[in-house]
């Protein structure tokens, strides 16, 4: 009767069990002995961990400073995050729920401003691995007008998490990516709004799985020139959000993925009288709840509600939720947090290695 | 002896409560045990349903993996589970009062034996029951309670405190 309780148990069935408790206790039990902290340290267990935790959200608070960290995106509960200004292309890769993050060595030219490159950050559909993908495109422009006159260089690398180093892959047409715009990752692609060389508004898609890019068509939008807006992801489907109305904000959603004729202009909703008029801000719905509500973001500035059913939109009060030391919401329990990583964090090192 | 009946005709018949009886399997655990169950009770477990179903068992299902004492546990849950006109709430506050009387040992062998048999409100349930009782604990109380004895150097393990140090914050500093 003395001997250890789990040594009965399969592995997969330890796994079953732990990967139920909440973060801390998780972390605590990496003490327990070797073979737990092996087994909790293994992607089988980090995959049971994060089957079992609901969606949440992260607010992060930017350093007023000149190489502050801009957000890149996140797939599987691991968030991207890059160095603009004196370090630019500084990349980081970290797990929020546990903390662990690691750096990513510097690609072979680093462009400094005003040269730009566009990121975006996913996982493969198949093989699960998770890439960091880096896009340029020299533009060249007319130099008062900035309008297009030729892309002469092209260049896309990849960094496969576990790997060590980045690669070049083939760029895909050339088009002209938005160097504020952040890869939007859905259904194992990864895509940018993007405009091709007549200024017309187009979706570059990337294969993680295959590394090939395709272009499909974005919903029937203002000329780019006049739209304000990005590519972001809303429920399940591709959704691009215009902000250059003075009183409206149109959000469109592409209803069947990868169907071109789906997009539809989804909501229009009225701006707040506070944010009417001219802006130069990007709105990003973040999230579309049961009852058909939206949650957006202004720029990195503030958070709206949107009530579909009452028609109202509501600031939500960031100052209030920002309790936590440096800009963190607090999300050590994966289980209770109501604020949290979006998807939620899996508490294995395993995806940081 | 059972009673013998006989219908208005004379002929013998068993009775109905027999007759339902006799829809009965024996479940034989590692031990020797058998146990008697209805096999609408056994049929809540995936995997005795599949083994009744290929009848290679002839009446008598021979379970290796689970010893006597937790497999006449797994039956009092079954047999309730499967009991008519047993509400979802009798159904709750049974399975609480189930489980709440078990030591860690005890749900460890009902939680292998709720695996091996395939029968998931149960595995969950217990599952859920081994690591409610595990949060905020220290590490002390998860080895004594499993019964672990630590590899680590004491090097090794104020290393991984250290690299994690903020998860410690708030456990349980009772080793109880």
């Amino acid at each position: 009767m003395n001997q250890e309780l789990f040594t009965n148990l399969p592995s997969e069935l330890i796994i079953n069990i732990l990967s139920r408790l909440p973060i801390r206790t998780i972390i605590s039990c990496k003490c327990v002995c070797k073979s737990w902290l092996n087994l909790l340290d293994t992607p089988e267990f980090a995959r049971s961990h994060f089957s079992r935790s609901v969606p949440g959200l992260i607010l992060w608070q930017r350093q007023r400073d000149l190489d502050s960290e801009h957000f890149e995106g996140s797939a599987n509960g691991l968030v991207c995050f890059r160095k603009l200004g004196q370090h630019p292309e500084t990349v980081h890769i970290c797990n929020p729920i546990t903390r662990d993050y690691i750096q990513l060595p510097t690609p072979g030219t680093i462009w400094y401003s005003p040269t730009t490159v566009t990121y975006g950050f996913g996982a493969s559909k198949a093989s699960g691995q998770h890439k960091v993908v880096r896009i340029y495109h020299e533009c060249i422009r007319v130099p008062d007008t900035h309008e297009l006159l030729g892309i002469p260089k092209s260049e896309c690398w990849v960094y496969t998490l576990g790997t060590g180093s980045w690669r070049s892959i083939a760029p895909g047409p050339k088009l002209e990516y938005n160097s504020r715009s952040i890869g939007a990752f859905l259904n194992g692609n990864l895509h940018w709004l993007v405009a091709d060389s007549e200024g017309f508004a187009r979706i570059s898609c990337l294969d993680l799985e295959t590394e090939v890019f395709s272009t499909f068509s974005a919903p029937d939008l203002p000329e780019m020139s006049r739209f304000l807006g990005g590519l972001t992801v809303l429920g399940d489907c591709l959704c691009v959000c215009d902000n250059a109305s003075d009183d409206e904000i149109v959000i469109w959603l592409m209803k069947k993925y990868g169907v071109e004729k789906s997009w539809t202009k989804e909501f229009v909703i009225r701006k707040l009288p506070d944010y009417a008029g001219e802006s130069y801000e990007v709105v990003y719905p973040i999230k579309i709840f049961k009852d058909g509500d939206i949650m957006m973001a202004w720029e990195d500035f503030h958070l709206f509600y949107h009530s579909i059913k009452n028609k109202t939109t509501a600031s939500v009060d960031i100052a209030a939720l920002q309790t936590a030391e440096r800009g963190w919401i607090k999300n050590q329990d994966p289980t209770q947090e109501e604020i949290r990583v979006r998807p939620n964090g899996s508490p294995g090192k395993s995806g940081l290695d | 002896m059972a009673p013998k009946n006989k219908n208005p005709n004379g002929e013998n018949v068993v009775p109905e409560v027999q007759q339902k009886k006799t829809q009965a399997l024996i479940l034989k655990s590692s031990d020797g045990e058998e146990f008697s169950i209805s096999k609408s009770a056994a049929g809540l477990s995936v995997a005795i349903k599949n083994m009744m179903e290929d009848d290679c068992a002839g009446g008598v299902i021979p379970l290796p993996l689970v010893d006597g004492g937790t497999l006449a546990r797994v039956i009092t849950y079954l047999n309730k589970h499967a009991e008519d006109g047993a509400s979802d709430e009798d159904k709750r506050k049974f399975d609480e009062e189930f489980l709440s009387g078990m030591e860690v040992d005890v749900l460890c062998d009902v939680a292998l034996a709720g695996n091996y048999l395939d029968i998931r409100g149960l595995f969950h349930d217990v599952c859920q029951r081994i690591v409610n009782g595990m949060k905020n604990k220290s590490v002390e109380w998860v080895r004594k309670t499993f019964r672990i004895e630590s590899d680590f150097t004491a090097e090794e393990e104020e290393q991984i405190k250290k690299e994690y140090a903020w998860a410690w914050e708030g456990v349980d500093s009772d080793a109880d």
